[in-house]
């Protein structure tokens, strides 16, 4: 097996008057999409800013495409920060063909290889316009065009859906997965649960700086309590203390119960037929979403 | 240890920085806008003093004679300045109304003439009548300065016609006039004392405009002459004598050179003398305002979200090497089109207005010293303040934040403008020389020597002083520059400010 793309271990990160980052281990493989989930002010852009050598760990080593060092390996890597910026005087091609400069590329293949990308995300009418006369979603289109421009073998994508129409959720979602196709490595944080689902290999889930959950999206899921869907009519003062159910989120004719390990589903519902009536019953695994307000609620943090 | 600049990168940035600010319409604006400014404000006295309509003043003559004395005594002034002005323009030069004056004759400096137009004009002002027929030279100017006294100021600007009008109260009393005064109908009026001769006391000009004192000074220096005049004639002296009596001593201006030769002093050797003075002063307003761009362009940089992205490029040491280059190569090149403007102007200006040129340049501009000193000096001057703002810029979120945090260096900067004439005067006393030694000044105060330049040792002290500054303000730069660039909120207060310095805590969230 090849060397991980990424390799923290007992990584940590200290502001002035917060530990952002605390101990934090995390391996993630080449050629994988690797979600990282935590709730607001988790640590997620303070571990990424680490990855993209903005940031120095205060302790923990940490490796990045075989480099303990990653400012060293810049050109390398491709870095999409949460809060996306242009030069809004700037034609967009040369804004993408500065930004490929910057990486170290040749002028004349950051020029033939902007044109190329931004064909390809049909902005190919929009080369010679100013950023300025960009709508969001074209913008936020040239921005991962100027990430992807040089080729990154790591691509660090912060949040890249925030504020995005369903059509471009789709674009980003399709372009992430067609650079796993090209066996590039996708590290991305995310707060939309549905898209780390649907493209993410592997996981982890950090809150106040220290990891929850890391695996693959099974693993993760295996481990997790499965869940009682129940659409009903009645008291749901019953759905309390049933046995072999560790949690009750009773939304009044909606509920979702987390099952024990031992809980068997067959015998709750043949415990609640009698006192509610009963219009929906199903048992599923959890969702991510499920797991992460789980996971985040039942941590005490510190 | 030395800042480890990756050039390539900075080089990189510092190009894209000069191309967008060169591509931009404030670029071309304010190389436009600067001689455009500086002619408009050096021309705003003529020009507003044409537009401005003269100051009228009225005389409460108690005395019964000084005012006559007085307004003859101007009248042959202002018509010997004008029969001069007539005779030695062309005749196709002069008004319309004069078209057939034909050729003055100056035999006696016009004194004939002017005697003659005096003589008209008075007759004019007695009878109240213009005149229907002018057929001599006399009646001719005498009708026209009658009947068209803007025009007469407008031909002779030096007349004082032009600048102060009488306004004739024969019957009126103070509250009158006063009430003249309220609605702006007179900006003062002269009270002249029953006996000047006598006492020159109680005499008094009253005026709601004391910021505008000149019409007092002129009429005051006529009202003296003419008191002088006939305090003169009542002791019977002669007025030869009166004169001799009278007779200032006139001082030379001899200018030493360095070779010890005594020359009389030109007026190009003033000039020369206080050209570094100009320099300075073009130094100061290149070196603040292309520093204000660099904080500008750092702090919308920072506001832009764009910073991060770069950070995954580039070095921060590299991203703030790169700002400041390209916006020194900015601001080079504007000064250089100012001061190329500047010399044009002076050059070739005054020749194509048909005047003669006045200020001899050539040797401000052939002697290399000024000009190399000065870019020498804004060189270092803009590295030093640069490094200052980037990092102030830095540490900003917006522009507000930034001039907050930009209080201290402006006052800074004013200094050198304070001293600016003091030094002038005395390039090489106790106040020059200290300020040559703080690096903060060393480049104005340098460049406000040039002209009696200080010792080679003072030069290369103060330059090699002044690059270690550089150095270390660069080197604390980089390191404000590194965390604040990515800090958000307010921002950090000094106790941080220093734990950052020392290496606490480098990194911003």
């Amino acid at each position: 097996m090849t060397d991980p793309a990424v390799a923290l271990h007992e990584v940590s990160k200290r502001f002035v008057h917060v530990v952002a980052v605390d101990r934090l281990s995390v391996n993630v493989q080449r050629g994988a999409v690797y979600g990282i989930l935590g709730p607001n002010g988790a640590g997620k852009t303070t571990t990424i800013r680490m990855l993209v050598g903005i940031l120095r760990p205060d302790s923990g080593t940490l490796r990045v495409l075989d480099c303990d060092d990653p400012t060293r390996i810049k050109a390398r890597l491709g870095y999409l920060p949460e809060e996306k910026g242009l030069y809004k005087k700037m034609r967009v091609l040369d804004l993408v063909v500065y930004f490929g400069r910057l990486k170290g590329m040749a002028r004349a293949d950051a020029y033939r290889q902007g044109r190329r990308l931004l064909d390809e995300f049909e902005l190919g009418d929009w080369h010679d316009q100013k950023c300025e006369s960009l709508s969001k979603g074209m913008g936020q289109k040239v921005q991962i065009v100027a990430t992807l421009i040089h080729d990154p073998e790591l691509i660090v994508l912060d949040e890249p859906f925030s504020g995005l129409d369903p059509v471009n959720v789709e674009l980003v979602r399709n372009i992430v997965l067609a650079q796993r196709q090209r066996n590039r490595t996708v590290l991305l944080s995310t707060h939309v649960m549905e898209q780390a689902e649907q493209i993410c290999d592997g996981l982890i889930l950090i809150n106040h700086g220290r990891k929850l959950l890391d695996g693959s999206l099974q693993d993760i899921r295996r481990t997790a309590q499965r869940t009682i869907s129940l659409d009903y009519d009645g008291d749901g003062a019953c759905l309390q203390n049933l046995s072999g159910v560790v949690r009750v989120n009773d939304a009044g004719r909606h509920a979702e119960l987390s099952l024990h390990e031992s809980g068997d589903a067959q015998a709750i519902l043949a415990s609640l037929v009698n006192r509610l009536t009963i219009r929906r019953f199903d048992t599923h695994e959890a969702s991510l979403h499920e797991i992460f307000v789980r996971t985040v609620g039942d941590d005490p943090g510190r | 240890m030395i800042l480890a600049v990756e050039p390539a990168k900075a080089l990189l940035v510092a190009s894209r920085e000069y191309l967008e600010n060169v591509r931009t319409r404030g670029f071309w604006f304010s190389i436009l806008m600067m001689p455009f400014v500086l002619a408009l404000v050096s021309s705003a006295p003529v020009l507003f003093s044409d537009a401005e309509s003269a100051a009228r003043y009225a005389v409460l003559d108690r005395s019964g004679w000084v005012a006559d004395a007085v307004a003859a005594r101007i009248m042959h002034d202002d018509i010997t300045l004008l029969v001069a002005e007539l005779a030695r323009r062309p005749a196709n030069d002069r008004p319309k109304a004069l078209v057939g004056l034909g050729s003055i004759d100056v035999t006696d400096k016009g004194v004939g003439l002017v005697n003659e137009t005096i003589r008209m004009l008075t007759e004019i002002d007695a009878t109240g009548q213009a005149l229907d027929v002018a057929s001599t030279q006399a009646e001719q100017i005498a009708r026209w300065w009658s009947t068209d006294p803007d025009a007469v100021s407008r031909f002779t600007p030096d007349v004082s016609l032009s600048r102060y009008r009488y306004v004739a109260t024969p019957d009126l009393d103070k509250t009158a006039l006063n009430h003249l005064l309220a609605t702006d109908a007179l900006l003062g009026y002269f009270v002249i004392p029953d006996d000047p001769v006598a006492n020159g006391g109680e005499a008094a000009y009253v005026t709601r405009k004391l910021t505008n004192l000149d019409v007092q000074r002129w009429y005051a220096a006529q009202v003296t002459d003419v008191v002088r005049d006939r305090r003169i004639r009542q002791e019977n002296i002669a007025p030869a004598t009166a004169d001799w009596i009278q007779a200032p001593i006139e001082f030379v201006s001899m200018r030493l050179s360095d070779g010890g030769v005594e020359t009389t002093a030109a007026l190009s050797d003033t000039l020369g003398q206080w050209a570094p003075v100009a320099f300075v002063y073009l130094l100061w307003i290149s070196i603040f305002s292309i520093t204000q761009m660099l904080l500008t362009n750092t702090v919308e940089e920072k506001s832009n979200k764009l910073v991060e992205v770069l950070l995954s490029s580039v070095a921060p040491v590299d991203l703030m090497a790169g700002k400041i280059l390209g916006i020194a190569a900015t601001g080079i090149t504007i000064v250089i089109a100012w001061l190329g403007l500047f010399i044009a102007a002076v050059l070739w200006l005054p020749g194509l207005l048909g005047a003669a040129v006045t200020v001899n340049l050539s040797g401000l501009i052939n002697s290399p010293t000024y000009l190399a000193s000065f870019f020498v000096y804004f060189f270092l001057g803009y590295l030093f303040y640069a490094a200052l703002l980037c990092g102030i810029g830095s540490l900003a979120s917006n522009l507000k934040e930034a001039q907050t945090l930009m209080m201290p260096i402006q006052l800074l900067l004013i200094v050198p403008l304070l001293v600016m004439v003091p030094i002038g005067r005395d390039p090489n006393g106790l106040l020059a020389q200290v300020m040559s030694w703080l690096p903060p000044f060393t480049p104005f105060v340098m460049m406000n020597r040039a002209a009696f330049p200080p010792s080679l040792i003072t030069y290369f002290g103060t330059t090699l002083l002044m690059l270690i500054s550089i150095y270390a303000a660069l080197k604390i730069a980089a390191r404000v520059f590194e965390t604040g660039i990515l800090m958000t909120g307010k921002p950090p207060r000094f106790r941080h400010l220093l734990n950052l310095l020392r290496g606490k805590h480098r990194d911003a969230p």
